[in-house]
């Protein structure tokens, strides 16, 4: 078991720890790492008020000759920190390549990240009260709302980092996430939709929520208890701003991670400078996004969080970097090298990522529109770096035809060849459809970390099916 | 049982006279590959922590409480204490059962090989693994990733139980990709296993090079209705997430289940176990995560639903007792990559391993058997709606069958369906796949939380071109 530190003290830690590896190898780090937090689950039947992943650790990892060696203990103790060092500093590389790591300009930050209700000040009582509240007004609202879940969570993030070239950093990152499903049933059938709302945010998340949001996904619940399977084939589509954000991650953004390049893994390689898409599509990863659910100060290897186009009107402008692929790709480091905790590596990974506003409303997306589907409300995604294949799902949709929004539809698929997806795109919408929002990335099949994403309506093709 | 003992003596003290403690202990090693090289070589890493519940009876519910933490200092496991007692305090629920002691299954969960050279059996595998691949002209890995687990499991409670297990997993993915005139096409193959035996990777490269080189010719299938042969890695995603949903103890309190005892749900061909003391499967044990043995409960019997499974939290609500299916990882199959962090997550009701039975055709008889149809490898995601049992996804590597052969290798496109019947307006309304089976092959493969054959699907519907 673990012994209990304070900040401070994990400091002292990590300085013991760095000065113990800097005179035997090129590089060397060191990342502690404290998740707490509570989680609240309401429904018909249960209230469970519980700990959500609750971790406290160390991670040690030193660079030489082209390959990484590394460690994590939940066993803070000075003795056993300075242990995993010296195993490390002694490691000889099992294979070696000539990839430098560049040197970066040591810093220091110490900083906890604002929010306007700060989590830890609501007693859990109060919270769970809340929730009562919401399940008591989902319930009431419609006697074909058989259950509905609520579930809330709240944890702050701890991360202090110290590397040989000098920074010494610590960040907490408070994240808030809210999502009620109301379980609609009306004879045989059963049926749901969801609110998901969450960021670096606190409490206010909660309190601020509005009664109309909550009708409004009673309401969507109700509505899919009529909803017709979805068409299957090619058509015109529109994204609602979640579906665009989960394009902009899971299918380009994967794409853009620059590990997956240096391992030519990405079918965006031969694209890079080119033209792929529409003019006014812009594509960012954007750290510092405020409120963002993937918004940090700083990586897991102590470089500064920052917005990056990775397309710019329509062409591809630029990758995603830990500080090896840009010492690898000689560029800088763009502060996504990140873990899901100290017992999983670091890779390449995406922050917020959205689509930017274009000029078109809504309106006039479907107007153009003859025989097409409309996507709302995403549930999930999954890459395909190196061959651009795309899937993205959604808990809803509707048909649209002539130029009108027509019958709903309950669970959809959409799949389609990446490039092709964007080279379709040719619509872009406006500014005040922006939104944000929050979710996990896994890399590959794990390494679940916190991500933003979103953006505005965009009319493409793609094939569609049931989901 | 030191760290048990050392937290139920702050218990006493607290006096709380009805709790459970969980802990857990978990070693790794891994190495990362870039190409054909090692990226980075990571271990030990080490993660130890616990889980502390407390339970309130409130007239006839009970309030139940957890908290978990890392740290044995009294001052911490107090914390956590308080932290169970708030939430024991202002929850309620219809009933708890603490498990009584029991005697265990025997039950084969640990590989004696990862257990005492864990960091040698990784470099060992990494390094066979490169060099099977080398010997391959025809595909590069562009990245790999291998694991070992031990883990060390002790759960106590106020009723004396004392239960202990040591258990190991490994487990490989990679990504094999396949060029041609600057065609791109990859195969990304996951494994999650508890015994090396398992692993068969000299077996597994060529069929998973021909998968990679295969891609690369493959086409977007047209829309179409098709018989439809599904490999065990993607019924081992669908089935626990919908069929295994539905068989819930817990789905059935809440009024949700689409499942009554006694009535038919799919073909007579299909009878399906879950089946928690299979020996080497991943959601096998002796105990399940609140003490409780592990057994085998029939849940279809030639088409007709049979059984439920039950916590120690709904068989007291439903007046039963507990079948062994408090877990604290959720069903997906990847849940197993979290295993290290199990004792910070709760206890819900959820299937151990899904077994299908055995048919009597081999996979190859199975596709002599058609005219036209899809063999189905993997898919992209497999993600399925517990709730409405329907599922969508990309197609990631497949064949069409013509003529009772394997013939064009398809990618893109998706395939589509509902498990259980579609619940739409009678007009509308389409049969589920469990309904739709036309062959189960011989032989069955551990897949994820299953234990799985081939199944053939009739009318399955592509979405395509």
């Amino acid at each position: 078991m673990a012994e209990h530190i304070s900040s401070e003290g994990a400091k002292d830690l990590l300085a013991k720890a760095v000065q113990t590896m800097e005179n035997d190898v090129e590089y060397a780090d060191a990342l502690y790492e404290r998740t707490e937090g509570v989680s609240i689950v309401k429904d018909n039947v249960e209230e469970r008020v519980s700990t959500p992943v609750a971790t406290r650790g160390l991670v040690l990892r030193v660079y030489r000759l082209g390959q990484w060696r590394e460690a994590s203990t939940h066993d803070l103790s000075p003795a056993r920190a300075v242990e995993l060092a010296k195993k490390l500093a002694g490691f000889e590389p099992l294979s070696r390549n000539s990839v430098k790591l560049q040197e970066l300009k040591p810093w220091e930050l110490d900083e906890e990240l604002s929010v306007k209700i700060n989590p830890s000040e609501v007693d859990v009582e109060e919270k769970l009260e809340h929730l009562r509240g919401f399940h008591r007004d989902v319930i009431g609202r419609d006697k074909r709302i058989v259950n509905a879940r609520v579930a809330y969570s709240d944890f702050i993030s701890e991360r202090i980092f110290a590397n040989t070239e000098g920074s010494v950093l610590r960040q907490v990152i408070p994240r808030t996430t809210l999502f009620i499903v109301p379980i609609a049933k009306e004879g045989g059938r059963m049926d749901y939709d969801y609110l998901s709302c969450g960021g670096t945010s606190g409490f206010e998340l909660v309190k601020d929520l509005k009664e109309q949001t909550v009708k409004e996904v009673v309401d969507s619940s109700i509505s899919l208890l009529e909803a017709s399977a979805p068409p299957s084939g090619h058509f015109k589509v529109i994204l609602d701003q979640g579906m665009t954000g989960t394009f902009a991650h899971e299918s380009f953004g994967h794409g853009c991670e620059a590990d997956q390049v240096v391992r030519k893994r990405s079918y965006l390689l031969p694209h890079f400078g080119t033209r792929i898409g529409f003019e006014k599509l812009n594509i960012c990863d954007d750290g510092t996004l405020h409120g963002g659910f993937g918004s940090f100060l700083f990586d897991d290897e102590g470089v500064k969080s920052k917005k990056n186009y990775i397309l710019k009107n329509g062409v591809l402008d630029g990758f995603l970097h830990e500080r090896y692929s840009a010492s690898a790709m000689n560029t800088e480091p763009t502060g996504n090298g990140r873990r899901e905790s100290f017992l999983r590596k670091l890779f390449v990974r995406m922050t917020n990522t959205y689509v930017e506003p274009g000029d078109y409303s809504l309106e006039e997306m479907v107007e153009e529109v003859d025989n097409g589907v409309m996507l709302v409300h995403t549930t999930s995604g999954m890459e395909d770096p190196l061959a651009g294949g795309m899937e993205l799902k959604c808990k809803k949709g509707y048909l649209i035809e002539k130029g009108k929004i027509g019958r709903v539809l309950s669970s959809l698929t959409l799949t389609e060849n990446v490039p092709q997806f964007i080279s379709s795109i040719d619509a872009v919408g406006r500014r005040e459809q922006f939104e944000s929002e929050s979710g996990t990335c896994g890399k590959g099949y794990e390494d679940f970390v916190p991500v933003g994403d979103g953006g505005v309506y965009i009319r493409a093709e793609a094939v569609v099916g049931q989901g | 049982m030191s760290e048990i003992d050392s937290i139920q003596k702050i218990l006493q003290q607290e006096n709380v006279s009805q709790w459970d403690i969980y802990v857990e202990t978990a070693e790794e090693y891994e190495v990362q590959l870039r190409n054909f090289d090692v990226e980075t070589v990571r271990g030990p890493i080490t993660n130890s922590g616990y889980a502390v519940r407390v339970m309130v009876p409130k007239n006839k519910k009970v309030g139940i409480g957890i908290g978990t933490g890392n740290s044995l200092q009294p001052s911490q496991v107090k914390k956590c204490l308080d932290t169970a007692s708030v939430g024991a305090r202002i929850t309620e629920f219809p009933g708890y059962a603490i498990p009584r002691p029991s005697r265990y299954p025997n039950v084969k969960v640990a590989d004696s090989k990862i257990t005492l050279t864990p960091e040698a059996v990784v470099n060992e595998k990494a390094e066979e693994l490169v060099s099977l691949l080398r010997k391959s002209r025809t595909v590069t890995p562009t990245f790999g990733k291998l694991r070992t687990y031990n883990l060390s499991t002790m759960i106590g409670n106020s009723e004396g139980l004392r239960a202990e297990k040591k258990e190991t997993f490994f487990y490989v993915e990679l990504a094999l990709k396949a060029e041609r005139e600057g065609q791109l096409a990859e195969y990304w193959p996951m494994i999650f296993v508890r015994r090396l035996e398992d692993l068969k990777l000299a077996e597994q490269i060529p069929n998973w090079t021909k998968l990679a080189e295969d891609s690369l010719r493959a086409k977007v299938p047209k829309t179409m209705k098709a018989p439809v042969i599904f490999a065990p890695q993607i019924l081992g995603n669908i089935l626990p997430n919908t069929v295994g949903f539905h068989c819930l103890g817990s789905t059935l309190f809440r009024g949700m289940s689409r499942l009554k005892k006694g009535e038919k749900m799919g073909r007579e061909e299909l009878t399906v176990h879950d089946d928690g003391v299979f020996d080497y499967a991943l959601g096998s044990s002796p105990f399940d995560d609140e003490g409780t043995p592990q057994t085998r409960t029939t849940l279809i019997e030639k088409g007709i639903h049979k059984s439920f499974l039950y916590d120690a939290m709904y068989a007291a609500a439903s007046n039963l007792d507990s079948t062994g299916n408090g877990q604290k990882l959720p069903a997906f199959s990847l849940a197993f990559t979290r295993a290290d962090l199990k004792y910070s997550m709760l206890p819900s009701v959820q299937p151990t391993n899904i077994a299908v039975e055995p048919g009597d055709m081999s996979l190859e008889e199975m596709i002599a058997t058609m005219k036209e149809g899809i063999y189905l490898e993997q898919l992209s995601s497999s993600s399925s709606d517990s709730v409405t049992t329907s599922f969508g996804s990309e197609i990631r590597n497949a064949y069409l069958i013509e003529k009772g052969e394997l013939s064009t290798p398809l990618k893109g496109g998706q395939i589509n369906g509902f498990l259980l019947d579609s619940q739409d307006a009678e007009d509308q309304k389409a049969p589920g796949l469990l309904n739709q089976i036309s062959g189960i092959s011989r032989k069955t493969l551990i897949a994820g939380r299953c234990i799985t054959p081939y199944i053939r699907f009739e009318n399955v519907q592509i979405a395509g071109k």
